[in-house]
C-alpha cells in the first residue's frame, strides 16, 4: 500500500518537529529515514500511525485519506490498519510470546485457526517456537 | 465540529467535574455558609455573630497554637525517627532487609485510635506501665496526656510515612553522582550531607508538608490523649462543638473555614513541588543499587530497627491484647476471654462488624474504580481541563475528617431527597471515598505511571480500540498494583473514625465508632477487645485478598500452560 505524506507539519507548542514534510512511500519497497536525534523521524512515524496529531498537512494510505487538517479528517490509530515496531518494542509483558503475536490478529477478528497458523508461521520464521509459552514478565 | 469533539468539549467535563464538585466543593461551600447563617428553623438571615463569638472565646488562640504546635513537633519527630530507617533500608547493606522493611512499614497498619489508647495505658496514669516500671522515678508521674506526649505519639504514627517516601527517594538517587563526588575528593559523610541530602530535598519537603497537613487534621490521637485533660486541637474542638449540647454549627463552621486556607495553601505548595519535576515519586528505571557497607555497625543498625518496631507497633499491640483479656482495668492477675464473650452478646457489635465490612469492601472497590478512571483521565487523556481535576482531587487529603463529616452532614440535611442517603450506609461510603480520594488517585497513578505509553500505543496501532486496550492490556498489567491499592483503601476505610463520627446512626454504626463510644464510656478492657477484633478482621481480609491474588496468578499460569500442552499433544497425535 502506498503512503503519501503532503506538507506535514507538527509543532510542539511553538517549536517545530516537522516542518512542511512531503514524501511518498511506494508499495513493496523498504524506505529508510536517517537523521540525527531530534530531527523528527519518530514524530513522522507517530503522525502516520495516528499517535500524534499533526498541526497541518495530509496523509494518505492507499486511496484513503487518514489525516487531513484542511478537511478535518483524523482516523484514530486503531482504524488505520497499520503495524508499528516501537523503539522500546511496546510488547505486552503480561502475555506470552505467542499471545503477543496473536493479539493484533484476534483484534482483526481472524478465526482461531487462522490466527494460530499465522503466529506459528511467524514463530518458525524467527526460530522462537520453543519459547512461545514463555511469559515476558520474567 | 464533529460529534466526538462536541462530546469532548461539553459532555465529558460535565460528567467528571459535576460529581467531583458535588463531592468536594459543595460540602466546603456549605460549611462556610453554616458559619454565617443565623436564625432558627426556617428563618434565615446572614450574620457574622458566630465569627465574632469565636474570636471572643478564651480558647481560640490556645486551640490554634496547640494545633500548629503539635503538627510541627510531630513532623520533626517523624523525620528524626523515619529518616535513618529509610536510609538504612534503602542504601545500607543490613541483614534480612525484606523482614526489616516489613517491620518499618507495619505501623502503617495500626489504627491511630487503638495505638493512642494503648499508649494512654502505657504512659498516662500512675498505674501506667512506665510509672509502674520506673517506680516513682518521675515525680509526680510520667504523663503522655500533654502537648509533648501527643506530639510524640503523632510523630511515631507519621514516622512510617517518612520511611515510605524517603525510602523511594534514597533509592532513586543515582549512585553515580555519589561516586562522582567521591572521585572529586569528598568523604562519605560530606557526600551524604552535600550530595545525597540536597538531591532528595524536594522529597523531604514533599513528605514534610504532607505530614504537617495530615497532622493538622488528625483526630483520634489528640482526642484520646488530650480531651480528658481539656487539651483541644482543631479537629477535637470542632467535634466538641458539634457533639456536646448546645450544638454550635456557626462556630464549628467558622473554625473549619479559618483553617481551610492554611491547608489548601499546604496542598498548593506540595503540588508545586511535584510539578517542578525535579524529583519523581516513582522512577521507572531501576537504577543500579550499590549498598553501603557499614561492617560491624550492621548489628546496632538492625537492633535499632527492631527497637523502633517494638516501640511503635509491637508494644501497643501486646498491651491491647493483654488488656482485652482483663475483667476490669488493672486486673492483670486473671486473664480470660470474658470481654470477647460480652461483645458477642452485644447486638450493636454485630451490626458494627457487618456495617464495617460492607462499607469498607464496597467502598474500597468503588474507590479503586473511580481512582482508575480519574488517573487515566489525568495521565493519559489529558484534556485541557485536567489540571482543574487534578487540583480538585488533591484537596480532600487536607480536609480534616471531622470537618468533612460536618460538611457532609450539613450538606445532606439541606439537600432535597437527602433522606434516601442520610442515615444509610451510602452516607458512610460517600464520606470515606471523598476523604481518601487523593490517596486512592495517587496510589493508582503511581502504578499507571510505571506502565509505558508504548504498550498502549502498540495495541492501538494493532487495531485495538481504547476500551479494548484498557480491558485487555492496561487492567491485566495493573492488576497487582490495583490489588495493593484496594488493600490500602480497605484498611483506611475500615478504620476511619473522624469522617464518620458525625454521620453514624444506630443502624449505620461502624466498628471504630463503636470502639470510640466504648472509650467515651470509659470501659478500657472492652475497648481493647473491640480493637483486637478490628485488627484481626482487617488482617484476615487483607490476607484473604493476597491469597486470592496469588491463586489467580497460579491459575492463569496453569491455564495457559495446560491449554498449550493439550494442543501440543493433539498436534503430536495428528502428525
Amino acid at each position: 500500500m502506498r503512503c503519501k505524506v503532503s506538507n506535514l507539519s507538527k509543532f510542539f507548542k511553538k517549536s517545530p518537529a516537522l516542518n512542511d514534510v512531503s514524501a511518498t512511500f511506494e508499495e513493496g519497497r523498504i524506505t529508510v529515514i536517517l537523521g540525527p536525534s531530534g530531527s523528527g523521524k519518530t514524530t513522522l512515524l507517530r503522525c502516520i500511525a495516528g499517535l500524534e496529531t499533526a498541526t497541518s498537512g495530509d496523509i494518505e494510505l492507499g486511496d484513503r485519506t487518514i489525516f487531513s487538517s484542511g478537511r478535518e479528517i483524523n482516523v484514530p490509530p486503531h482504524r488505520r490498519d497499520l503495524g508499528m515496531m516501537f523503539q522500546s518494542y511496546g510488547l505486552w509483558p503480561h502475555m506470552s510470546v505467542q499471545k503477543n503475536i496473536e493479539f493484533p490478529l484476534q483484534i482483526k477478528n481472524l478465526s482461531a485457526g487462522e490466527t494460530r497458523k499465522k503466529s506459528q508461521w511467524a514463530l518458525e520464521m524467527v526460530g522462537l517456537v520453543g519459547m512461545m509459552i514463555a511469559c515476558l514478565e520474567n | 465540529m464533529t460529534p466526538a469533539k462536541i462530546f469532548r468539549l461539553s459532555v465529558a467535563p460535565f460528567v467528571v467535574l459535576v460529581p467531583l464538585l458535588f463531592l468536594i466543593g459543595l460540602p466546603l461551600a456549605m460549611i462556610a455558609l453554616a458559619s454565617i447563617r443565623g436564625g432558627e428553623g426556617n428563618v434565615h438571615h446572614f450574620t457574622l455573630q458566630a465569627w465574632s463569638d469565636l474570636f471572643k472565646t478564651r480558647w481560640i488562640w490556645e486551640t490554634a497554637f496547640n494545633t500548629f504546635g503539635v503538627a510541627f513537633v510531630a513532623t520533626v519527630i517523624a523525620f528524626i525517627v523515619g529518616t535513618p530507617l529509610a536510609w538504612l533500608i534503602a542504601r545500607v547493606n543490613v541483614p534480612h532487609r525484606n523482614l526489616l522493611n516489613f517491620l518499618c512499614l507495619s505501623p502503617l497498619f495500626l489504627s491511630p485510635l487503638l495505638s493512642s489508647v494503648a499508649w494512654d495505658m502505657i504512659g498516662s496514669r500512675p498505674t501506667g506501665i512506665i510509672n509502674f516500671l520506673t517506680g516513682g522515678l518521675f515525680q509526680p508521674e510520667f504523663r503522655l496526656r500533654n502537648f509533648w506526649g501527643i506530639s510524640l505519639i503523632m510523630g511515631f504514627y507519621f514516622s512510617s510515612y517518612v520511611f515510605l517516601y524517603l525510602w523511594g527517594a534514597f533509592r532513586n538517587v543515582d549512585p553515580a553522582i555519589e561516586e562522582a563526588a567521591a572521585i572529586a575528593g569528598l568523604g562519605p559523610f560530606s557526600t551524604f550531607l552535600r550530595i545525597t541530602v540536597p538531591t532528595i530535598l524536594p522529597a523531604i519537603a514533599f513528605v514534610g508538608l504532607l505530614i504537617f497537613v495530615l497532622a493538622l487534621g488528625l483526630f483520634s490521637i489528640p482526642a484520646v490523649l488530650g480531651w480528658p485533660e481539656g487539651f483541644f486541637v482543631l479537629s477535637t474542638r470542632i467535634f466538641f462543638l458539634l457533639s456536646i449540647p448546645p450544638v454550635n454549627w456557626g462556630m464549628a463552621g467558622a473554625m473549619a473555614v479559618l483553617f481551610l486556607p492554611v491547608i489548601l495553601f499546604g496542598i498548593y505548595l506540595q503540588r508545586r513541588l511535584v510539578r517542578k519535576g525535579d524529583f519523581t515519586l516513582v522512577s521507572g528505571k531501576s537504577a543500579r543499587n550499590i549498598r553501603i557497607e557499614i561492617g560491624r555497625w550492621r548489628w546496632p543498625a538492625t537492633a535499632f530497627i527492631w527497637f523502633y518496631w517494638f516501640i511503635v507497633a509491637g508494644l501497643p499491640t501486646i498491651v491491647m491484647a493483654v488488656i482485652s483479656m482483663t475483667a476490669y482495668a488493672g486486673a492483670y492477675a486473671k486473664l480470660s476471654f470474658l470481654q470477647y464473650h460480652k461483645l458477642l452478646e452485644y447486638e450493636l457489635f454485630h451490626k458494627a462488624v457487618q456495617n464495617s465490612l460492607i462499607t469498607s469492601i464496597l467502598g474500597a472497590t468503588l474507590a479503586v474504580v473511580i481512582s482508575l478512571g480519574l488517573s487515566y483521565l489525568i495521565q493519559r487523556l489529558r484534556p485541557r481541563w485536567s489540571p482543574f481535576v487534578e487540583y480538585l482531587v488533591s484537596v480532600p487529603l487536607g480536609i480534616p475528617g471531622v470537618v468533612l463529616g460536618a460538611a457532609l452532614l450539613w450538606t445532606w440535611l439541606a439537600l432535597p431527597l437527602s433522606s434516601l442517603v442520610y442515615g444509610s450506609l451510602a452516607m458512610i461510603i460517600i464520606a470515606c471515598i471523598t476523604q481518601f480520594l487523593t490517596t486512592g488517585v495517587r496510589s493508582v497513578s503511581a502504578v499507571l505511571v510505571q506502565i509505558g505509553r508504548d504498550v498502549e500505543e502498540s495495541a492501538w496501532v494493532s487495531g485495538a480500540t481504547r476500551m479494548t486496550t484498557i480491558r485487555r492490556i492496561l487492567v491485566p498489567m495493573l492488576l497487582p498494583g490495583l490489588q495493593s491499592g484496594w488493600i490500602l483503601m480497605f484498611i483506611l476505610f475500615f478504620r476511619e473514625l473522624s469522617a464518620v463520627l458525625l454521620l453514624w446512626s444506630s443502624r449505620t454504626i461502624t466498628l471504630p465508632v463503636l470502639t470510640f463510644e466504648i472509650w467515651r464510656e470509659g470501659s478500657y478492657p472492652r475497648l481493647a477487645a473491640a480493637g483486637m477484633v478490628e485488627t484481626i478482621l482487617i488482617g484476615s481480609v487483607v490476607l484473604l485478598v493476597l491469597l486470592l491474588g496469588s491463586l489467580w496468578q497460579v491459575f492463569n499460569r496453569f491455564r495457559s500452560r495446560h491449554g498449550l500442552q493439550q494442543r501440543a499433544f493433539q498436534e503430536s497425535v495428528s502428525d
